[in-house]
């Protein structure tokens, strides 16, 4: 079971990241940023998740530093400098958007939205779009599946091998599905009253925890690294 | 005289880009406290109307209505969605797209917390719902942990928790084994007695006997015939399936079923098998699904595979196709031991839903892509009756035409043994009887079928032997 976060605590993470993002931060700040937003993963015992992250940023770091440069081939140098730097200064934001899916939940979210008075098109949309990427997740899986019965292999080995076949073959079904998700899930949350006007409640007590202090203090790190020079 | 709960004056209602309405003057009422089926075809238009008593059409999915359809005193297309949230209580007929919370506590507190409900009043509701429904053991469970049959239970029990006046049932039990539609029928009769109205769209029909008072027939978007329980029931097998509807009485299916059990041999070797499962226990690192399993397949037959929800019918179907390697047995082709990779190779499994299964840009391309024999292409497109669809896109025909399409890559690509998972789920009897014949035309080939299903009607009717998963 995951400690879950106060949606505020993230909200700060997210306002962090985009800071750090702007500021067109040093690569030492960077590289911290990554490597204590990847805190709550090891707390929560995803090591998987958060050993992989911190390999594809620092095998990304390395190219950018030690690869790139001698690379004089521009044909080649463009989508290589995006893979290993454009790509790269994104995994601060990629890491809190997933925080956010995984420590805090559709409800919690919801009940801050109320909280707030945000608009309800807002409110629906968030809604419909947390739900969504489970479900595209699961989508994804079973397409997998039925190209590995048309002989082309699951899996990163397959994506490595024919990576334009297997984008195109799955992009197709996805697509068609996704939009049939999408609108399945809005009729369910409309027929639900997450749109009606007038007072909501809530069964979720937002409450900042310790967990969330703790967080918030590691979130508040590169910010005053960057306060500090680094 | 009760005023109606709901009533339609002349309605017809056609989407946008299209001709002609898809529904057409369409007259009815409905009384308070009464429960009304309507049955037909697939298409023929039973879920358009049905949203326009819950106030989706044309609110949300748009499209020009002409007549008045009333529910509770609310006119559709005047009324707002949220207007219908406190009258009608709506269930779809996919348990996956219908939950939005964390936990089964959540996802029945969500209505009560949109409408304003106060935080004890709510818990308090909740525990009551969860009573009535029997689900109280379920309420810290996560969501998606829970089968379908589950969640389906937990998505009526949200739709009832505002105590609404109508319910409309949108083909809720497609997905559903016996004992989940014990329980939703237990459900939906309680609801009945509370006096809330009940709109079912349905096509199986044979579970709904208890509890229906009358019986709706949509044909081409036209209601073309009302019959009362008794009359409904009374109708021959016969008559039913002219009018493209399922059974009413399954008791001979059932008897059939049991007849055609698996019998294990005292030895599964058999020059006439093709494949045999020997003592296989298959499963997830972390869980065993299911334990000592043993069976044998051969051609010209048609295996049914049969259980309840969980069992691991799906689980068995990703081992006998390897997409997962069993835990402990294994699995022969022809008597040589065959790897998950090797079964790989053999099999394909056609997916309930086949947009999962189509990539190309036409059909001629999608059997095609990967074919081992691409010079059967026209013969197999000619003998399953896609011929005429060569170069039309595939996603671009109907359910009945894609699961066809499907079928012919498998069998292009030299597949030798088939699984199909809930085949006919949500189908009328027309595309039922469909489907059986195509299992007719496949048993003449060498091919070895498998057929996933909760359908009595399809077990019955079409498979040699059942495999029932999850029985002592």
């Amino acid at each position: 079971m995951f400690s879950h976060l106060d949606p505020r605590t993230i909200l700060y993470y997210i306002v962090v990241s985009q800071i750090i993002l702007l500021l067109d931060a040093s690569v030492l700040l960077e590289a911290s940023t990554v490597l204590l937003f990847t805190l709550p993963f090891w707390f929560n015992h995803q090591w998987r998740l958060a050993g992989g992250i911190v390999v594809l940023y620092f095998l990304q770091l390395t190219a950018s530093l030690f690869w790139l440069p001698h690379v004089n081939n521009a044909v080649l140098l463009y989508p290589l400098s995006m893979l290993t730097t454009g790509f790269r200064e994104l995994v601060p934001g990629i890491l809190v958007g997933l925080i956010a899916f995984k420590f805090t939940t559709l409800a919690a979210w919801i009940s801050l939205f109320k909280k707030w008075h945000l608009p309800k098109f807002f409110t629906v949309s968030f809604a419909v779009f947390f739900r969504f990427f489970p479900t595209i997740r699961a989508d994804y899986r079973q397409i997998r599946d039925a190209l590995a019965f048309r002989g082309i292999e699951r899996g990163f080995l397959g994506f490595v091998k024919h990576p334009g076949q297997t984008f195109e073959l799955i992009l197709i079904p996805l697509l068609m599905n996704a939009s049939q998700v999408a609108s399945d899930l809005t009729i369910s949350v409309l027929t639900k009253g997450l749109g009606l006007t007038g007072r909501q409640t809530s069964m979720v007590v937002l409450r900042l925890t310790k967990v969330d202090a703790f967080d918030l203090a590691v979130g508040s790190v590169p910010i005053l690294l960057a306060l500090g020079g680094f | 005289m009760t005023t109606a709960m709901i009533t339609s004056k002349n309605v017809s209602f056609r989407y946008p880009h299209e001709q002609e309405p898809f529904l057409q003057n369409i007259n009815l009422e409905i009384q308070p406290g009464e429960c009304v089926l309507i049955c037909g075809h697939s298409g023929s238009g039973k879920t358009t109307f049905s949203r326009l008593l819950n106030g989706l059409s044309p609110n949300y999915i748009p499209g020009e209505l002409q007549g008045e359809v009333t529910t509770n005193g609310l006119l559709a297309g005047q009324a707002a969605i949220e207007d219908y949230v406190p009258v009608v209580g709506s269930v779809f007929q996919n348990p996956k797209t219908q939950y939005f919370t964390a936990t089964v506590k959540d996802e029945l507190a969500f209505p009560l917390e949109n409408s304003g409900i106060a935080p004890v009043e709510i818990v308090q509701k909740v525990q009551q719902t969860a009573a009535e429904f029997h689900i109280a053991h379920l309420l810290d469970r996560q969501m998606f942990s829970l089968s379908g049959g589950e969640q389906q239970q937990i998505a009526l029990a949200a739709a009832t928790i505002l105590h609404p006046k109508v319910l409309v049932l949108d083909e809720v039990s497609s997905n559903l084994d016996d004992q989940a539609i014990t329980r939703l029928t237990t459900n939906i009769r309680s609801q009945k007695a509370a006096g809330v109205t009940i709109i079912l769209t349905e096509h199986r029909l044979a579970w709904t006997n208890s509890f229906v008072d009358r019986y709706v027939l949509f044909q081409n978007g036209a209601l073309t015939q009302t019959w009362t329980k008794q009359e409904f029931l009374s109708l021959s097998q016969a008559k039913l399936h002219d009018l493209g509807l399922r059974a009413v009485d399954l008791t001979a299916h059932r008897q059939a079923l049991a007849a055609k059990a698996y019998q294990p041999k005292s030895s599964l070797v058999d020059q006439t098998n093709t494949l045999e499962a020997q003592q296989l226990t298959i499963g997830y690192q972390s869980k065993q699904v299911l334990t000592d399993l043993s069976f044998a397949l051969k051609p010209h037959q048609v295996t049914g595979v049969v259980g309840p929800n969980g069992v691991g019918k799906s689980t068995l179907a990703k081992t006998l196709t390897g997409l997962l390697k069993p835990i402990a047995g294994q699995i022969n082709w022809h008597g040589h031991p065959f790897s998950a990779k090797e079964l790989l190779k053999k099999s394909f499994l056609v997916m309930q839903n086949t947009n999962y299964q189509l990539f190309c840009e036409s059909v001629e391309e999608e059997v095609l892509l990967n074919a081992k024999y691409p010079e059967k292409k026209d013969e197999l497109l000619t003998q399953l009756n896609l011929a005429k669809f060569a170069q039309r896109h595939p996603l671009s025909l109907s359910a009945g035409q894609q699961q066809r399409v499907v079928i012919a890559a498998a069998l292009m690509s030299g597949k030798e043994l088939l699984i199909f998972d809930e085949p006919t789920s949500g189908l009328d009897y027309a595309n039922l009887q469909r489907f059986g014949d195509l299992l007719q035309l496949l048993k003449q080939t060498e091919t070895l079928i498998v057929v996933i299903t909760h359908d009595l009607e399809l077990s019955a009717g079409w498979c040699d032997q059942i495999i029932h998963l999850g029985k002592p």
